[in-house]
Parts: structure tokens; sequence; C-alpha cells
């Protein structure tokens, strides 16, 4: 073999460090000779502000009336002046909030690791300056939203409960747009890149979002739907965090992560009342059941989770590993209008519809839970949304370089009239038989771009949907014929990119 | 890496000034890591006349960059490179020089680079033919930008279950696959088209968040150029047709001193006949950094004399250019060496090339014993060695004459059933103690007729019926799943490892995965159903043979050839189809892995070595010689007997084992012969010819060879601690060559060879009691053992001993210990 590089030590440190970020790369900074390279801003300070710091200094909140979100908004400082003195550490005020027994900051979160400290102080005595390269500078806010030079990916639709707004994902923002597509009607600038699921509460009230910045941090968004205001920002983890979903009575939300948690929070103070942790990869999606007592959850670890709200237990594996189930796991689940049922789809295709609650004792490796599965879709699912009354549903999918929506009939399967009985090969043919019935009712037509996000517009009559190509289309629900196609951002192409 | 800080960090700490000026001023270094060995500094060789390679350049489209490789010949005819040391000069606006020393055009036209090396210079014509802006492919681009940088290493992103939910292809073998995580896994979660500078997958790789990985390239990087400007178009992928060959320059580096470097050049060819200058997207390594590296840039630096390869990768395909590194032979001077057929030529053209003068010819001894060896897995006798001695025969024609006496002897059949007998795993543990004598049996006769290789072959592939009635068919008996029987078949009969690519692509080849199950599914329709003879099984071709799934995918594979699919016959049975495209002379890996295996049970070392290790990484050391052993084994239809019979009459095969002052580091070019410790069977097979003593083996009559024994389950400790094969996997390497601490004090104090030596029927037993003579006895010993005569000194030695101990049996049988003892027994050589 080849002898260890220098690479392979970075690797290795790395892994011991990683968690706590931006000094995690300090070992490899030792030029040849051995010294010491000047700390950096961008690579280094920059991701500690960002995940510590910037959920409250953020232009939508401003906390302190400091900024940090922006190397000349951190020189500049707040209402208690400049925020450090360069090459004067012991003059810097963020070294006083920061360091000591009982910092000030970061509020309400446990102190900064010492080594974090050191890199910031580091970097205020080697001068404090500036190396961003200008290609990455983010100048947004509401103020100066967005601007496009191609669509962005649509990753994630809601419908507000009147039908009259559909809220659509954007880049750093969530727009809204009138439900015909007729025109856009508002635009939600905040601090996450990704918005990778919207939810509007059932009440109407509230807007949620959630997502974050890849590798950086995870936020919760609530946006007062009426005025269109930030109501709170919630930070969660070091990366992005998935599948927002209320409860029927808009109290409760609860959402997975890139830290595989599955968390359910309370929507009046942002408080979380339960997490759990139970799933081994990234949790994607999660939904309530009925009465919003238990919670049901998905992972790229091709499992199906069970656990209470109340006590965060985890209860049981509706599926461990989801018969079928590819590598990438499941992506959606969805609870079934009115029924103690979900209905879930990923990485083999599927749409499969299970039971939530055992009605009989658990064996290894069984599936007794499942009601039916559908025909498949092509490529993997990445989306799935019922019709208000629960009779239908459309699930989208994409191949990696097209896609495919398809409205399905769920069947007459009500809950207590469905029970696996005998063993486990017995079971798997009664599923194989009511699978073998599933119908298609319209293959949803003109797409030719890989689809990530659906919602059913809660009048029953559209489905919209969007993806890869940044397009939304809009289908009528009882013909399935398309009713209209747009890009909801304005795009203004760059100059022609020349290398 | 090419990246401002890779400059930085590059430039060693006691450099010498003038070196490093050069380095400052010539863009062709700037970018590479340089060795900072001291004492090694290459000075600027003095030099007549400079070369460029290419000597002209075609460039066309934006994207296009070639690199200029100089040499300059010194006075003395001594070739150097001389790229590191080089001025680049554009002679107009029409091209520019970049940082890394590559040409790259400006604007269509005609012009010039001036290349200057000292005083020296030369212009090199350069035609644009049309600058014009070519999109980012993703295949083309994307993915090998990402292969250079390591994204996709079988240590990163590249492993079996990727890097934290992140997983490519490794080393971006399947371009949808990787298309499909960049771009689709998670919504779109890595790009950033919007913000292209915002993309995960540009911040990763900078440290703009942070990454395990570590800081790869910086934003001023080509790199970061290359994947930025494919983000901002859109993430489109394509069909762009993969790169269909690469080609390195110079083919066969040569570097005349263990200073000397040589900068390569990689150029892809396209299916649509165009090519690029790659050598910037192109992996590099080293077969044996012992004596030469090659950098990331694709410069070779010499670390002493000897031979390696440098490997190149590129988008799944691979090239090695063999590097001989000369280093000083001051004093060297070729003698012509005998050359009794074309091997003699082939080899000692490549020993005249690499300053290596060959040992002379062995002792008629010394050939008897070795040709009798590796032919036939006996010593010769005292009578044979006697007679053989006192041939007066001129030395070749005695000696080819013996050569064909052993070749159709019936000693050579017993050995070299064996040797077919552990390829093809014969073992009653998977095919019955009945099956086994079945399986040996018909080994055994296609050896005796010298079946054609091919034909041989044909028959175990195509096997159906009773595994008793037609023992070909206990070949999948043996292997009995479709991906067994596969990766068996290809070890030995075309000499790759295909195990490598069930879970991923070949790592040092361009196997695919895909591959693997493509070729397992011609073993698909075997069926196996007990026969009505207790024990016995019946091997058919299925109607409907079973699906091979991708493991990934699921997807159900068909059947398909990884190589050479214009040599399928198209018969319906699928086993058929894969016989014809076997054993088909067209094959480019079957005849030549068997010429190659064969040359090793000759040699003790393939001219590709490993010998079921084929691969473009693992070059052979004579490509010619292989070469045209291949084509004559084709021509003479397969014969074995007629290959073996051509390698054992060379004078390559009859070198002595004793090197010279200019071959004593040889140990890959076939200089001298090489001594081998003798296998378990040989050695046991040995022992008793030498001592007289009859073999005893359990479950087989008395005198039988150990060679003979039909199957591994006979348990003789003896010979499973020499390293007998268990017989349950087709490598060569399952039989053991290994010295160990145990065997040597079996050989002094265990009881086979004890027993061998003391045994009332023995040789020594024999000469006491026929009360022979303590000269007879010595020189018996000695010619029975060694099979050689003594020496004067070593049978006056022997004389005084016997003298010397009262009990002349014992002395006798000291003797006789003392020498089995000794390397001339214990190897062959």
């Amino acid at each position: 073999m080849r002898p260890v590089t220098w690479k392979a030590a970075v690797l290795l440190a790395a892994a011991v460090l990683w968690p706590l970020n931006g000094w995690a790369q300090d070992d490899a900074d030792k030029t040849a000779e051995g010294k010491t390279k000047p700390v950096s801003f961008y690579r280094q300070v920059r991701p500690i502000l960002q995940r510590h710091c910037s959920g409250c200094h953020f232009p939508a909140k401003k906390s302190g009336k400091l900024l940090l979100t922006s190397y000349a908004d951190f020189k500049k400082g707040g209402e208690n002046g400049a925020t450090f003195a360069p090459g004067n550490p012991t003059e810097s005020l963020i070294l006083d909030y920061i360091s000591g027994d009982d910092p000030a900051m970061p509020l309400g979160a446990d102190p900064l690791d010492p080594r974090q400290i050191d890199v910031i102080s580091r970097w205020i005595a080697q001068g404090g300056k500036d190396d961003t390269p200008p290609a990455v500078k983010d100048n947004i806010s509401a103020e100066n939203p967005p601007k496009y030079s191609l669509p962005p990916v649509i990753t994630a639709l809601a419908y507000t409960p009147d039908s009259k707004t559909l809220v659509i994902s954007g880049y750093r923002e969530i727009l809204l747009y009138a439900a015909d597509g007729s025109a856009p009607v508002g635009r939600m600038v905040g601090r996450s890149q990704r918005i990778e699921s919207v939810a509007v509460s059932p009440d109407g009230k509230l807007i949620a979002a959630t997502g974050g910045t890849p590798a950086l941090f995870g936020e919760v968004q609530f946006w007062d739907a009426a005025t269109r205001k930030l109501v709170r920002s919630i930070t969660v983890s070091y990366d992005t965090l998935f599948g927002a979903s209320f409860s029927a009575d808009s109290k409760k939300f609860a959402f997975g992560g890139a830290d595989n948690g599955v968390r359910v929070l309370n929507v009046a103070d942002g408080k979380q009342v339960m997490r759990m942790d139970a799933h081994s990869d990234w949790s994607f999606a999660a939904t309530f059941s009925v009465k919003g007592t238990h919670v049901v959850s998905v992972s790229r670890d091709r499992a199906m989770k069970l656990s209470i709200v109340e006590s965060g237990q985890f209860v049981d594996n509706v599926t461990s590993i989801t018969p079928g189930a590819l590598k990438g796991g499941l992506m959606a689940v969805q609870l079934r209008p009115g029924q103690e049922q979900v209905l879930t789809g990923g990485s083999d295709g599927t749409p499969k519809l299970y039971k939530i609650f055992r009605t009989r004792k658990r064996v290894i490796g069984d599936d007794f839970n499942h009601i039916r599965s559908f025909k498949p879709m092509p490529g993997r699912i990445f989306d799935l949304q019922f019709s208000p009354d629960g009779k239908q549903f459309v699930a989208v999918s994409s191949t990696g370089i097209s896609g495919a929506a398809r409205v399905y009939s769920v069947g007459d399967y009500d809950t207590p009239n469905i029970n696996n009985k005998g063993g486990l090969g017995d079971v798997r043919k009664q599923i194989a038989a009511r699978s073998a019935k599933s119908r298609l009712l319209h293959e949803l037509s003109g797409i030719d771009s890989p689809v990530f996000a659906v919602a059913y517009r809660p009048d029953g009559q559209q489905i919209a949907l969007g993806g890869f190509d940044g397009k939304i289309r809009l289908y009528d629900v009882k013909t399935g014929k398309q009713v209209k196609t747009f890009v909801p951002v304005k795009v203004t192409p760059a100059v022609a990119a020349t290398k | 890496m090419s990246t401002v800080s890779g400059l930085f960090r590059s430039i060693p700490r006691h450099f010498p000034a003038v070196l490093a000026l050069a380095v400052l001023a010539s863009p062709a270094l700037s970018a590479e890591k340089t060795k900072p060995a001291a004492g090694k500094t290459p000075a600027v060789p003095v030099v007549e006349k400079l070369t460029v390679y290419p000597s002209r350049l075609e460039l066309s489209g934006n994207r296009d960059s070639r690199r200029l490789i100089v040499s300059g010949t010194a006075a003395d005819g001594r070739a150097f490179d001389l790229t590191a040391f080089v001025k680049l000069a554009a002679g107009s606006d029409h091209v520019a020089i970049d940082r890394d020393g590559f040409v790259v055009p400006k604007k269509a036209g005609k012009t010039t680079v001036k290349v200057t090396v000292g005083a020296k210079s030369v212009d090199v014509p350069v035609e644009i033919k049309h600058v014009t802006n070519r999109p980012v492919s993703f295949i083309r681009d994307v993915i090998p930008a990402m292969s250079k940088v390591g994204c996709n290493a079988g240590t990163c992103h590249g492993a079996q279950k990727g890097k934290r939910g992140f997983k490519l292809s490794l080393r971006g073998y399947d371009p949808l696959y990787d298309y499909r995580a960049l771009v689709d896994d998670l919504s779109g979660r890595r790009f950033n088209r919007s913000r292209p500078e915002q993309s995960l997958m540009l911040l990763k790789p900078t440290q703009g968040v942070p990454h395990e990985g570590g800081f790869l390239f910086d934003e001023k990087s080509r790199t970061y150029s290359v994947l930025k400007q494919w983000i901002a178009e859109g993430c489109r992928f394509d069909t762009a047709k993969r790169v269909a060959r690469i080609e390195v320059f110079p083919k066969k580096p040569l570097l005349e001193t263990t200073d000397s470097q040589q900068q390569l050049i990689v150029m892809a060819h396209f299916p649509d006949g165009t090519s690029r200058d790659v050598t910037r997207d192109a992996v590099f390594e080293t077969s044996d950094f012992e004596v030469a590296t090659v950098s990331k840039t694709g410069r070779i630096e010499a670390v002493r004399r000897g031979e390696a390869a440098a490997l190149v990768r590129y988008e799944g395909l691979y090239a090695a250019a063999p590097v001989a590194i000369i280093g000083n032979r001051e004093g060297f001077a070729w003698k012509a060496a005998p050359e009794r057929n074309y091997i003699d030529k082939l080899v000692n053209a490549k020993l005249q090339r690499m300053k290596i003068l060959p040992s002379g010819t062995c002792s008629d001894a010394e050939f008897l014993r070795r040709a009798s060896i590796d032919l036939t897995g006996l010593p010769p006798t005292v009578e044979q060695v006697k007679l053989f001695l006192a041939d007066k025969r001129p030395t070749i024609e005695k000696r080819n004459a013996k050569i064909d006496q052993l070749i159709g002897s019936p000693q050579f059949i017993e050995h070299w059933t064996l040797k077919w007998s552990d390829l093809l795993l014969s073992n009653s543990k998977f095919i019955t103690e009945k099956g086994s004598w079945a399986f040996r049996n018909w080994i055994r006769r296609a050896v005796a007729t010298n079946m054609a290789f091919d034909k041989f072959v044909y028959q175990l592939m195509t096997a159906n019926g009773s595994t008793f009635e037609n023992p070909a068919a206990n070949y999948y008996r043996i292997s009995r799943e479709p991906k067994v029987v596969m990766e068996n078949m290809t070890q030995v009969f075309i000499g790759t490892r295909f195990q490598c690519n069930q879970c991923h692509d070949h790592p040092f080849e361009r196997w695919t995965q895909r591959q693997y199950y493509e070729l397992s599914a011609y073993f698909a329709g075997v069926g196996r159903k007990a026969g009505p003879v207790k024990g016995e099984e019946i091997i058919y071709s299925l109607a409907t043979p079973t699906d091979i799934k991708h493991p990934s995918t699921g997807e159900t594979i068909p059947a398909a050839f990884p190589f050479s699919s214009d040599l399928d016959k198209k018969n319906p049975d699928p086993r058929v189809r894969l016989a014809d495209w076997l054993t088909s002379s067209k094959n480019p890996y079957f005849a030549k892995s068997i010429v190659n295996r064969y040359w090793s049970y000759l040699h003790g070392r393939g001219i590709i070595d490993p010998v079921d290790d084929i691969r473009a990484s693992n070059p052979p050391s004579n490509p010619p010689l292989l070469d045209e052993l291949t084509r004559r084994f084709i021509a003479n239809g397969f014969d074995l007997k007629r290959l073996i019979r051509e390698m054992a009459r060379s004078e390559t095969y009859q070198r002595s084992f004793r090197p010279n002052k200019w071959n004593d580091d040889d140990s890959l070019n076939f200089s001298h012969a090489s001594p081998r410790r003798l296998t378990a069977e040989q050695l046991f097979d040995a022992l008793h010819v030498a001592t007289g003593a009859p073999s005893r083996i359990p479950g087989v009559p008395v005198g039988f060879r150990a060679s003979q024994i039909p199957d591994p389950k006979v348990k003789i400790g003896f010979l499973d601690m020499f390293g007998r094969p268990p017989r349950e996997s087709p490598c060569e390497c399952e039989r053991s060559s290994d010295v160990s601490l145990s065997q040597t004090l079996n050989m002094i104090n265990g009881p086979t060879v004890s027993d061998a030596i003391i045994h009332p029927e023995g040789r020594v037993a024999k000469l006491v009691a026929a009360k022979a003579d303590d000269k007879t006895i010595v020189g018996d010993v000695y010619l029975a053992v060694i099979c050689r005569p003594p020496t004067e000194a070593e049978l006056k030695q022997g004389v005084a001993y016997l003298a010397g101990v009262g009990n002349r049996s014992e002395a006798a049988q000291d003797l006789m210990w003392a020498l089995v003892n000794s390397p001339a027994f214990l190897f062959n050589r």
C-alpha cells in the first residue's frame, strides 16, 4: 500500500473532532514548515457564528441589533458596540460574551467549546481579516431578496386550508402564489438556504417550514400566514430538517432531521416536547396519528417507527426494514385523513399503505400492519399526499433524469376490517392479493423532469407538483389534465458564464 | 493538487536558489509537489538537442488544453526529460500558457509556442481550429474532476456505504448513479442552481462548510470552475460517450539515472474519434514506490535502479507504462548470449535494454534435476543421472532429447494431472470420493492424450449428464452457484479476479459490478439433480434459467460478455455461448493466461505475476515475449506439450541459478534461474526417490506417489505442512510455497524424513548390505539426493566421515540426512 498521506491524517483528526465545527481542521493547517497557517474567517470563524449565533442575530430577528450573517455586519457590531478589536482579543467584546465560567452567549445554549473560542481569539489576534471568497458572499435579506439566474429546484409545496394560496419552497425564502397560478402574492425571506418542507397549520394561522443550510444548521420557521412575518425561528442540530407536519388541532408540530432525530414542538412556544432517536439514519418525514397522541416517522434507514408524543417513547417498528425498500429508505409518510393508517413511499418506488397500530403480536421480520401496496412508480418516490377525503392519493417520483406523478385509488380498506392472518408466508400472500387489485386513476401527463413535491388542494379540485426543473405544474383532479405550468420566480439569466 | 496552496506547500526548504528560480519561472512546475530529497537535486543535464512531444499541437474548443513534454539528447545519446525545466512562451495571443503549464486556446488561428531550456529552444507549431464554448459535460468533465480530487475514492464517498449519507460509485464507474447522488438525492440538496457558489458540492471540498474529508481545492482551481460551471449550466445529465481508450506517452519511459524524471501525458480517445489531453484529470500511481514514484501531475521520479509501472487511471480505464530506471551501469558491456529459439531472442532484447547480463548455461546435472522436477514432479534416479552425464552427444541435442523423453513419460502425466486437479478443485468433499477418482481420471486422460487446451476447457464448460459417467460435469458439482462458477472460471481460464467486482467495480481494472452479474448469468441455467446411482448427480440445462439480480437495483441482469462480445456465436444454450467465447483463439485473455501460467510453472514467476491476477495495472515484464508465446500457442492448436517443450528448450530456461555482477538484482527478466522450494508432493516424492524407501500413504497402495493422491481428504501431515492446497479456492496462491520453522524442524527431526532414511529396504540399507565401498556409498548418496556426483573435495570429506564413525550404516544415514537438509535437495534450482 501507499504511505499514509497528510490527507489521511486530516481525515483521522477530523473524524475525532467532528461534531464541533470550525476548528476541526486545525491540524491540517500546518504548512510544510510546521508553522500554523492564519486562522480563516471564512473557513473557521464563520461556521461557528453560523451554527451558534446567527439563529438570533440574523436580519429577521436582529437580537441586540447585531447581525452575524456577514463579515461586515459582524465587524460593525450591535447596540453594545464593535464586536471585536482587530489584533486585540482582550479588548474584544465577543470574547467577553462567549468565554468565562458562565458566558452570556450563546443565550440559552451550551457555552462554546474552548477550542472554538481559541479559534476566534487567534483570528482576532491575527488582525480579524475577512478572507471570504468574493463569489460566496451572501447579502440576502427581505430588502434584498434572492435573485435567480435559473429557477430553483422545488422541494416543497402546500396549500393554505382556504385553497387560495400555494406555498412554494424557494432559495432562502418561501414563495406564496395564488392557488390558480395566476400571480405571486408574497415572499418570506429567512436564513435557511433550503426549505425542505412546508406545511400550513390546519387552522390556517401559521405557515411552517423545515430546512436549514446544509452542513451548518437546521431550522424550523413559523410565519404568520396573515402578516407574513416570522413568528419564530428555531435552530435545531447541525444540518437540515425535513418533513413538516402539524397535528390536527394545530398545537403540535413534528419533523425529522439529518441528525436522525424525530422531534415534536409545541407550536405556541416553540418548546420541544418530544425527541425520538431510534432511527439509525436521517429521518425524512413524520406524521401524527388521528388524535395526535402518536407520531409515525420514516427514515433513510428503511424503517417506519411509531412513538408516543407525550413521553417521547419509541413504541414499535411499524416495519423495521420495510419489505422491498432499497438503499435510500423511505422518504415520505402521510396520515390517511380520519383513519389510523399511513401511506409511505421511498426509494423502491412502491407506495404502501399501513395500519399504524398493531392488532397482532409482533414477530421478527413480520409485515402484519401492511394493508396493501400500489403499482410501483418509476424511480424513487419523493412525496405523496392524500385527497382531503382520503379516498385517493397522489405520489410523485424521480428516476434521476425524469419523473412521474400518479393518482391512485386507495380502495376500500378501513382499519378494523383488515387483519392479516396466519404465518409470515400467508400474510405475504394476503398482502399480494390486495395489492394486485390496486387501481391507478391518472398518470399525470407532461412530466419530463424529476418531481420532488406535491400538494393536494384542500377543496379536492387541483394538484400542484414541482421538482428539478423548477416549474410548478397544476392538474385538474377529475380529468388528470394539466391546467397550468409556471416558474414561481423571476428568472434573470446570468451573463453567459465562461470559464 | 493544482492549487495555490499546493504551490506554497511544494517549495522545499533547502532547494538550491537557482532551481527555485527555475521553479517559479516555469509554469510547468508551479503545481508540482517537488521532492526535496537531499543530494538528489537534479541538475539540468547538458543536452545537444531538444525534442518536443507532440511536435505540433492542434487545439479545438474552449475547454481543450495540451501539455508538452520535452526531451533532451546528450552527446552520448542518452535522453533526459526536461519538461520540469522548460520555459514556455506563447508566440501570440492565440494561445495562453496556464498555471499548470498547459497550452490553452484563446482564438482560432495558427501560432507557435516557444519551448526553451537554457540556451536551446524549439518552436512548436500550434493550430487552433476553433474556440467554441462547449458546455461542461457531466460524464466527460465533472466525473473526471471528482475522481481526480478523490471524492469517489474507496476511502471516501466511493466506499460501499458512502460517507455520511453521500455515496458515489467507486471511482465514478456509474455516471447515472453519481448524477442521481448529486442532483436527485434529497431533492437536490447538493447543488444550488440559483447560487452555484452556494452549492454544497462546492462548499464541502473548499471547506466553506465543515467537511470531514478536509479541504480539497480552492475557489480558483480548475476543479472548482468545472463543477461550478456545470451547476450554472443547470446540472445537466448528458449522454456523452465515455472515453473508449487511454494512451500514455511516452509508452515505455526509460530513465537513465536515479536522478531522472519523466513527465507523462495521458490522451483519452473518444468513440467519436476525438481525443483530449487528460493528464490533469488522470490519477497516477506507481506499482513500486521503492523504484519510482509518480506525482499527482504525472511525473515519474526515479528512486533506484529497477523496473516499475506507472499506473494511470482515467474514468474506469487503466493503462500502465513500464518504467525502466537504468542507474549507474558503468563498465557494463552487452555480451551476446546464446539464443536457441524465439524465447531467448525476446528475453535477451529486454536484458540488453535494461543492461543486464544473463547467467551462463546450467550444468547437465542441474538441467536434468530441474527439468525432471518441473516436467514430471520427480527428481531423476541415480541411474538416470549417470546415464545422462555419460551421454556424449552435444549438450543441446541430449538436453532436447531428455525434454522429449520427460514429456512423454507417465510421470509427466501424473504431475500435470495433479496441477489440473488442484486448479479444478477436485475434492471429495464436493463430489464424493468416487467422483474425485472419476474427475481425476478424466483429467488424466486429457493430459495423457494431450487434449488441445481449448477443447479441454470447452468440454468442462459445456459438460452435462451424470457426474460419474461424464466426469467433466463435476465442474458444476464443485461450484454450485452461478456467481461462484463464474469467479472460478475467470480466475483459472482468463487469469482475472472477477470476485473483486461483485460489490463494486474492480478497483484496478475496467471490470464493472454489472459485468460480474452479466457474466454470472451464463451459468444461471445449470440444473443439478440427484441421479439414479447413490452419490451421483446429473448436470443439465434448465429450460428457464434462474434470475441473476443486481444487488442494489434489484434489476434482472441478462447474460453479456465483459469484452470481445463479437466472439459470441449466439448458441441458444448460454453455456455453449460462454464456451465459444471463452475458448476462442481471439479471446484476448484465454490463451495468454494459460501460457503465462505455464511459464510460471517453469520459472517460478509469470511474465505477468501473480498469474491469476491479470489486469492493466499489473503489466507483463516482457510483453513481446508473452505475445509471441501466445501467438504460437494458438497457431499450434493450443498444444500444451509443445508449449512446455519450447519453453524447456530455451537457453532462458536452462540458465544457471547463480547470478553475476550484472544480474544479481534482477528478479523480473529471467536472466538467471530462480531456486524454488519443492512443493509438498515433490518433496515427499523426491524424499522417497532419494532414500529408496517405499512411500506409504493411507488409502492408496504402497509406492503410490504423493502427486497421485486424487483428493486432499487423505490427510498427510507432512504434505499439509509443506503447503499442499486444500482445493477450495482456484487461486494459485492456495498452494503455499512459504518456508516455516516447523518445516525446518520436521526435515531435521521428523519421522517422515528419518523413517525414509533408515528404512530397511532403503538405499543406505541396501548399499551397506551389499558391502559397497565408501566411495560408492558417498557417490551414490550424492547422486540420489542432489542428483549429481560429489566433487573431489566432497568425496574426500564423505569418505573421511564414513571412516570416522564406527557404524557404517549410521554414518551413511547421517550423510544422507545432511544432504536431504541442504538447499540442493530442498530447492529446485
